[in-house]
């Protein structure tokens, strides 16, 4: 692993880290937790930038919304005070599926996105909710979706600095399917659901380990719109997520076997949605 | 053999302290990786990476140039014969030039550096053309034949039993099933990889400290590849973290390619594997397909069983001929049966060489005579438990090879036992009653009994023996040796207590040492849960000599009968006498020049066998099994989930229960883990699955909420106060019991294993539509 | 390849030493002779190289060396008391025949110890979930987790809490 890596430089303010990155991007990792250890292979790489002194390892309320820090692992989201007045047990129960308490010790919330791995619970739980990346780069600080930052190209792509949870009053759920509990998962679903009353305003319905990055199945979302929530949304949620399913095969699981997945978890999160409202 | 100490105060049978425990709690037993010699150099392998090709250039030029980097030796490099393997010797050390390379983790050439990460660079940029050849992939394509790897045929060994006439059988039947079963491979996954360090010696040519199971195949493998004499050549185990049989013939693969680095530089080199390395290039559980086809009367009596299995050798036979034994002789399963066709088939591809591990080519097939069974047993509306009952075998049933057990059939006995402990009429009641209120979530019982031959049997008869050094040292210390080895069953402890028993001294004061082939001569492999008895007989027998002296002398001193002297836990009396502590009578033992160090040997029965007609005395004797498990499936993901197990056998004798139970339910998890999730995947003749976060081995938050064992202790006359094995019947119990409750609670019949979600899932849906 | 001096507390004593910055904590840890750290995948899964860092149970092979600096690590051989007598969590492991091959041991050790700091009376489920970072092949853990209870219980008898 990194045979070529000549410098470790510990930066303290995301300013400086980003000038870093600016000197040579091809020859540069940000080092923010476990999983980009795990990723550190390449032979390009002469040096590494630890994010851990840039203070990014807070979560703060600001007026309208949560802004917890990329280097805050996710036992420490897990724990948070702020977060479980927030989101009641949804991370709490829903990060305690991921890998193990060592691994969750060590995986942050921006080295789970960053490097835009297709089976991270964290990235389809955060997209759930809602949160949206507060990033720096050329352009200052700014916000971006989580989808959009990807459609920069990586030569200018900014550092994550904050991931924003925004203030509001939906419902979530969240489930995995793996193979043990030790294993990444064979698929994984969030649903949010918005409701005024029985009527769902809106929704997000994010799919991940298909095995590609999570996604949102915008047109499943589209199609839930003024529904009233009753006893027959969860059938009708696991056919429309069934029909719309796309994922591939890999070593763990076929695509056909995700696509059925992927319609029973949605349809168990909407259940669970469903015992809260009903 | 007549027990020698007072039942009362017995070693054997006590809950004692592990004599390993302190040093491996604590961190400070020393592994393979944990040996450190003065200018050791680190060496990492280069692997083929093609399934099947000609090997046309090595090339090491760019390798050479790195700094750090001491020799890239190829087989240019091995001074001795270019060849390995322990049955079978098909397979080369480093795969030549101008030869072919037949699976993808096939050895090239090794590297030795200054640092472990320089050699693993450097492996890296050794360039190797190969021409690649179209591979063989799968049994169904080895058997057409149209590629050969070896020779003239791909199907290179056939075994076979023939007892009574089948067709005969077949006709009487009321019910005849016929049917297919695929077990897959298992990963032993031992958590220490494979490691050694190989040094140049001065007295010895080469001394080896390394993570292994078979320090003896060491030693010959090694002697081979170096061209010294076996006098030449040091063996000494280092502590071994799990084997499972991982280490039985692998290790001698490990140290060779070390020994040629050794050997070229005149430098102690180490080779520890990463796992990748590990997965790819050693040993697994053998892929085997079966076709089974058994002939019942309507109130469950087997009148026939036949068949047919063919198992996967990958590139290079190594064990597969043993472990091939060990498949023909338990395919018919644990129960008495008159007419009886086995036939099994080894059949080479371009695939990694699998071979011994726990069990040894019994749990594949036994997973699918369970099976039978088991659908027998729900066609006929018979129960399980009465099933079995009716077909297991006791004293005076003869076997599949048509064998007479004359003594220690504990099966009956694992069956009433497990019956009992599992609460099996109400459990099922129980089951039944959860399943009328559940839609989604079904559970089921299954029962699997089985039958394990200890030791190496009659084609192994010729190595069946073992060794052992016991001293006692001036202050009362007593010195163990033994051919076996510790891996972490428990061996040494076992051998501690029965040095204990035999000779009336502490426990605390016994040190069962490293096995190491300077002290203990060739005593087999350590493998066929064979440790208990045959290294355990050997202590036991050079103990004995030596308290026969110790009475004699205790008896002299005190002018008392031999007869009335008896040694425990660190004193010696005699009648009512205040007695006299061990250290100090051997103080006296040592004054008066009494012979204090005793070699044991003891050595298989002789077993009659006819290769021809696979009829005769296969083992020495069995141990038996019988086990309950309690899954619930969910029928819509296909995900299974072990909720109860309960389990019992017969071990002969428990010398030491807490090792005993240790084993009990290791072996469950490690059953539990081939059943259901342990799924090695490959693409074109390469693992993908090639460490832990792919092949998924169970967790502690994956093992049965319930589990609850039971032993049964019928004794056998030739066994250490009785004792017969258990390593390896451990796990074999646990993939049929696991396969059959899965089948009860969808049912439908699972017909291979590990029985993922998706198989799962795929079997519910099949009938369905 | 360039190496870089860093300074961290190990078992209580500081450490001073030069590594190279792609090193990993599980590296940099056996070089400095601390073995009861072990390589078992050196990829976040088997555990076998649990170490507590500030505190907190991590996997010392997904950590780089550099990344300590400062910072205060524990491991197996600092559970001992300065006599050498064992923590009640190894006297529990021995006690409760938690131990086979040994080479998962001590990262078993030191998650319980994490688990025990954080919750000296934890639940079953508790105990599996803070232990399942961790594989055995050998013991199917059920000694193990017999163990773990064993040992909350030792640490909370006032002989064993001045251990802790």
């Amino acid at each position: 692993m990194l045979p070529n890596v000549k410098e470790f430089i510990r930066p303290e303010t995301v300013q400086e880290a980003y000038a870093l990155l600016e000197k040579n991007r091809k020859a540069t990792v940000l080092l923010a937790g476990g999983t980009i250890v795990s990723q550190m292979r390449s032979s390009n790489i002469e040096t590494i930038v630890d994010l851990r002194k840039t203070g990014l390892d807070k979560i703060v309320q600001k007026p309208d919304e949560i802004a917890a820090g990329a280097m805050v692992t996710a036992e420490q989201f897990r724990q948070d005070r702020l977060i479980a007045d927030r989101y009641g047990d949804f991370f709490y129960d829903s990060f305690g599926l991921i890998g193990n308490w060592q691994l969750r010790n060590m995986i942050t919330l921006g080295g789970s996105i960053a490097p835009r791995l297709g089976w991270s619970d964290i990235t389809t739980c955060l997209m759930t909710v809602g949160a949206s990346l507060l990033v720096y780069g050329q352009d200052d600080y700014q916000t971006l979706c989580i989808g959009d930052y990807f459609q920069i190209p990586s030569s200018e792509r900014p550092i994550i600095t904050h991931i924003i949870l925004p203030d509001e009053d939906w419902r979530y759920a969240f489930y995995r399917f793996a193979r043990s509990a030790f294993d990444i998962a064979t698929l994984n679903m969030g649903i949010a659901m918005k409701l005024n009353d029985r009527r769902i305003v809106s929704s997000r319905i994010v799919c991940g380990s298909r095995p590609m990055f999570p996604a949102r199945m915008e047109s499943v979302e589209e199609s839930l719109v003024d529904l009233n929530f009753d006893e027959q949304t969860p059938g009708i949620v696991r056919s429309l997520v069934y029909d719309n399913f796309s994922g591939g095969s890999n070593m763990i699981a076929s695509s056909e076997y995700r696509n059925h997945l992927a319609s029973v978890l949605a349809e168990r999160a909407v259940k669970k949605i469903g015992e809260i409202i009903l | 053999m007549k027990t020698s100490a007072p039942e009362r105060e017995r070693v054997v049978g006590s809950k004692v302290t592990r004599v390993d425990a302190v040093e491996k709690v604590t961190g400070l037993a020393k592994y393979a990786p944990d040996i450190y010699f003065d200018r050791m150099v680190h060496c990492a392998l280069v692997i083929a990476r093609k399934p099947h090709g000609i090997l046309h250039k090595i090339d090491a030029s760019r390798a050479q140039k790195l700094p750090g980097v001491f020799g890239i030796f190829t087989y240019k490099d091995v001074p001795g014969k270019n060849r390995l393997g322990e049955v079978v010797d098909d397979m080369p050390c480093l795969v030549a030039e101008g030869e072919t390379v037949k699976h993808y983790g096939d050895v090239v050439a090794v590297v030795a550096a200054s640092t472990q990460k320089t050699a693993e660079e450097a492996a890296r940029k050794v360039r190797l053309t190969i021409e690649e050849l179209p591979a063989v992939l799968d049994i169904e394509e080895a058997r057409r034949d149209e590629i050969r790897i070896h020779g003239s045929s791909n199907v290179s060994v056939h075994k076979k039993i023939r007892k009574g006439d089948v067709s005969k059988g077949f006709s009487r039947a009321d019910l005849i099933i016929e049917d297919n079963f695929m077990a897959s491979y298992q990963e032993h996954a031992y958590i220490e990889p494979q490691g050694v360090v190989v040094l140049p010696d001065t007295d010895y040519g080469m001394t080896v400290y390394g993570s292994i199971q078979c320090p003896y195949y060491v030693q010959s493998s090694l002697s081979k590849v170096l061209g010294f004499p076996m006098s030449k050549v040091r063996i000494i185990q280092a502590e071994t973290g799990g084997a499972f049989g991982g280490k039985e013939d692998v290790p001698s693969f490990v140290a060779s390619y070390a020994a040629v680095a050794a050997y070229n530089l005149k430098r102690p080199a180490r080779l520890i594997y990463p796992r990748e390395i590990d997965i790819h290039t050693t040993s697994k559980r053998h892929p085997v397909k079966s076709r089974y086809k058994m002939g019942f009367s309507k109130d469950g009596e087997i009148l026939a069983i036949e068949v047919d299995a063919y198992m996967d050798m990958g590139a290079y036979a190594t064990l597969s001929p043993v472990v091939m034994f060990r498949t023909l002789v338990h395919a018919a399963g644990a129960y008495s049966v008159d007419n009886v066709s086995v036939d099994t088939y080894g059949v080479y591809t371009n695939k990694v060489p699998p071979g011994a591990f726990r069990g040894f080519g019994s749990p594949q097939v036994l997973f699918a005579v369970e099976s039978m069974v088991d659908e027998a047993s729900r066609r006929l509306g018979i129960d399980p438990v009465d099933m079995r009952m009716k077909n297991a075998l006791r004293e005076g049933s003869r076997t599949s090879t048509d064998q007479l057990l004359t003594e220690s059939v504990g099966a009956v006995e694992t069956l009433d036992k497990v019956n009992e402990l599992s609460n099996w009429k109400e459990l099922n009641e129980r089951v039944e009653a959860f399943n009328r209120g559940s839609l989604f979530q079904k559970r089921g019982v299954g029962l699997s009994h089985i039958i394990y031959g200890v030791s190496l049997g009659a084609q192994g008869q010729h190595i069946d023996k073992s060794g052992a050094h016991v001293q006692i040292n001036r202050d009362g210390s007593v010195d163990v040796r033994i051919g076996g080895t510790e891996m972490g069953q428990g061996a040494k402890t076992v051998m501690a207590i029965i040095a204990a028993e035999e000779l009336g001294q502490k426990l605390s004061q016994i040190v069962v040492h490293q096995t190491d082939t300077a002290f203990v001569p060739d005593s087999g492999p350590t493998v066929a849960s064979r440790t208990t008895m045959f290294s355990g007989n050997a202590v036991r027998i050079a103990c004995k000599s030596l308290r026969e002296r110790l009475v004699k002398l205790y008896a002299e001193l005190n002018s008392c009968s031999e007869d009335e002297v008896e040694l425990h836990d660190g004193m010696i009396s005699c009648g009512q006498d205040k007695g006299m502590p061990f250290d100090e009578l051997i103080e006296e033992a040592f004054k008066k020049n009494v012979k204090m160090f005793e070699a044991g040997w003891y050595q298989s029965p002789v077993l009659e066998w006819d290769p021809e007609s696979g009829i005769g005395q296969a083992y020495i004797t069995y141990s038996f099994a019988s086990q309950v498990v309690v899954v619930e499936v969910d029928m819509i993901t296909g995900n299974t989930k072990v909720l109860e197990a309960y389990t019992v056998h017969d071990v002969g004798k428990a010398i030491n229960p807490e090792g005993v139970i240790g084993q009990i339910q290791g072996g469950f998890v490690q059953g539990m883990g081939y059943a259901l999730s342990e799924d090695l995947k490959m693409l074109n003749g390469r693992i993908l699955t090639d460490n832990f976060n792919t092949y998924i081995i169970p967790t502690i938050r994956d093992i049965p909420r319930v589990f609850k064992y039971g032993i049964v202790e019928d004794e056998f006359s030739e066994g250490p106060y009785g004792a017969k094995g258990i390593g390896e019947p451990s796990l074999m119990a646990t993939p049929p019991a696991i396969a059959n409750a899965i089948s009860r609670a969808i049912g439908r019949r699972i017909r291979h294993i590990p029985a993922t979600p998706e198989y799962v899932l795929n079997v519910i849906k099949e009938d369905a539509e | 390849m360039n190496k870089h001096p860093i300074s961290f507390t190990l078992n209580g004593k500081t450490v001073k030493t030069q590594v190279e910055a792609r090193t990993t904590l599980l590296r940099a840890l056996r070089d400095l002779g601390v073995l009861s750290v072990k390589r078992g995948c050196e990829e976040g899964e088997c555990g076998t190289c649990t170490v507590l860092i500030d505190g907190i149970t991590q996997k010392s092979c997904l950590v780089l060396a550099m990344e300590v600096e400062g910072r205060t690590v524990t491991t197996c051989e600092g559970l001992l008391a300065p006599d050498g007598e064992l923590h009640p969590i190894q006297q529990a492991f021995i006690d409760e025949g938690a131990i086979q091959c040994g080479y998962c041991t001590p990262g078993m050790v030191m998650a319980t110890y994490a688990l025990l700091e954080r919750s000296p009376d934890p639940a079953d489920e508790e105990i599996r979930a803070a232990l399942a970072g961790n594989l055995c092949r050998c013991t199917g853990y059920v000694s193990i987790f017999r163990a773990v209870k064993k040992a909350a219980e030792l640490m909370k008898r006032p002989e064993g809490a001045g251990k802790r």
